[in-house]
Formats: structure tokens, sequence, C-alpha cells
């Protein structure tokens, strides 16, 4: 188990580099971008689609598509 | 990861149809969602890796020590299934939580050891990361099954859904498909967009 754990640990950099860091204005927007078109369609678009459906398997269809 | 998450939430629903799958989407991105407005304060924070693209998939060291430390996903986690509990039940809620701290399991195998256990890196523990991000290919490899499977999973529970009906058999294909596609287009952005 300690071999299996110590191959979990990568060493990382200090914090202080970390607080150092910061990341450019395209990084910031990359990572905004995929971040919010996944948000938008899982969330929004297919959680609506989802809704319409007549969940859980087994249930009776009380409206039409 | 962003579009693996979705797929890990797409299987979930299979499982747990009774809990909405919009909310199983949020809460598969819920540290992720808290980790938004704290980056964007300059709480939380990216950091380049030397020689790769800035902004590129798997490139950054990430320094969200709050939201993504083992102890904060978790504090997270059960704060977000709590709240669900009031209005779909404790046992939806509990899925939600399991869930959401998914995000956190599958961020290890990924993340350059850059995931405290302690929020704020207290006590200064080893920090946690299986680093696939090294190898950019089988990360999104990775993503792509799972979300694969994890639409797979979903498609076919939907259609089974509609099966006392045929008329929503062709709205339970448009979901799957949706689904699908929708993983596809997000890992596409993810992977190839920077």
């Amino acid at each position: 188990l300690t071999t299996s754990l110590t191959t979990l640990i990568i060493p990382a950099r200090s914090s202080r580099a970390a607080a150092e860091a910061t990341a450019s204005p395209s990084a910031r927007q990359e990572l905004t971008v995929s971040f919010f078109v996944g948000l938008i369609l899982f969330v929004v678009v297919i959680g609506i689609l989802d809704a319409r459906l007549p969940w859980p398997p087994g249930a009776p269809a009380s409206r039409t598509p | 990861v962003i579009a693996g998450h979705f797929g890990l939430a797409a299987a979930a629903k299979a499982r747990a149809p009774r809990v909405p799958l919009w909310m199983l989407m949020l809460a598969t991105q819920w540290l992720d969602v808290v980790f938004v407005p704290l980056y964007l304060l300059g709480v939380e924070r990216l950091e380049p890796i030397a020689g790769m693209k800035p902004g590129g998939y798997g490139a950054s060291m990430i320094h969200a020590d709050y939201t993504h430390s083992l102890v904060g996903a978790a504090l997270l986690s059960a704060a977000f299934g709590a709240v669900a509990a009031i209005r779909h039940g404790r046992r939806s809620g509990a899925i939600l939580a399991l869930v959401s701290m998914s995000h956190w399991v599958l961020d290890l195998v990924v993340h350059r050891g850059d995931m405290p256990i302690l929020p704020a890196g207290v006590g200064h523990l080893p920090r946690l990361g299986l680093g696939l991000w090294r190898y950019p290919v089988a990360s999104a490899a990775l993503e792509l099954a799972i979300v694969l499977v994890g639409a797979g999973m979903y498609w076919r529970a939907a259609r089974a859904a509609a099966r006392r009906d045929p008329a929503w058999l062709g709205w339970a294909n448009v979901c799957g498909a949706s689904v699908l596609v929708a993983g596809a287009l997000t890992l596409g952005l993810d992977v190839f967009g920077s």
C-alpha cells in the first residue's frame, strides 16, 4: 500500500510558486470556452431534452413527445 | 477533464433514472463551477507548464487548493448533495454527492501532483495526481472512452424508458444522440480548440 501511495504522489511545486503563477489571457479564454460550452450543452440543452422523457423506465408516460 | 465528467454523469443517469439529468450534469462539474469564480478572483490559479502551449489540453498545473483538495471536494460535494436532498430526497442527494465527488477521483488520474489533501494545502501534506496529462493522447483517449460508454449507457436507458410508448422512442434517440454529440464536441473543443 505504501508503494502504491508513493506512486500516486508526485512532488508539486511550492505554494509560493503557485501564488506567483498566472495564466495568460488566452489560456483563460480557452478554459472558459470549452468549460461553458460543455456546461450549457449538458446542463441546459440536454437537461431540457431529457426532462421530457418518461423516466424512470417502466413508468407510464403521462404526456406525448 | 471536462467531457469525461459529463460522460460519467450520463452513465450515472442510466443507473439512477429518477435523478434529473441536469442535476447529475451540474453535480459532476460542481467543483469546477465553484473553481471558476475563485479562479477569476485570483484565489485559485493555473500555472502554464514550461514548453507547452498556454491553455492547451492538460498543459497547466492547477492550483485549485480549495475546490480540488480532497477535504474541500468532499465538503463541496456533501453540501451539493444536502441541498439537492431537500427537494429530491436523501437517496438522490447521496447519489448527487457521489457524482460530485467523482470529479475529484477522475481529476486525480490526470492532474500532475497538484491536488492537496487539505484546503489551501494546510500542513504541507503530499499533493496527489497520477499525471496522465503528461500523455495527452492517452488522457484524451480515456475521456473519449468515458464519453462513449456513458452516452451508450444513457441512450440505452432512455430507450428503455420510452419503450412503453413508441411515440417516445424518437425522442429518446434525440436525447441519446445529443449526449454523444455534445460529449464529442466538448472533448474536441478541449483538446483541439487550444
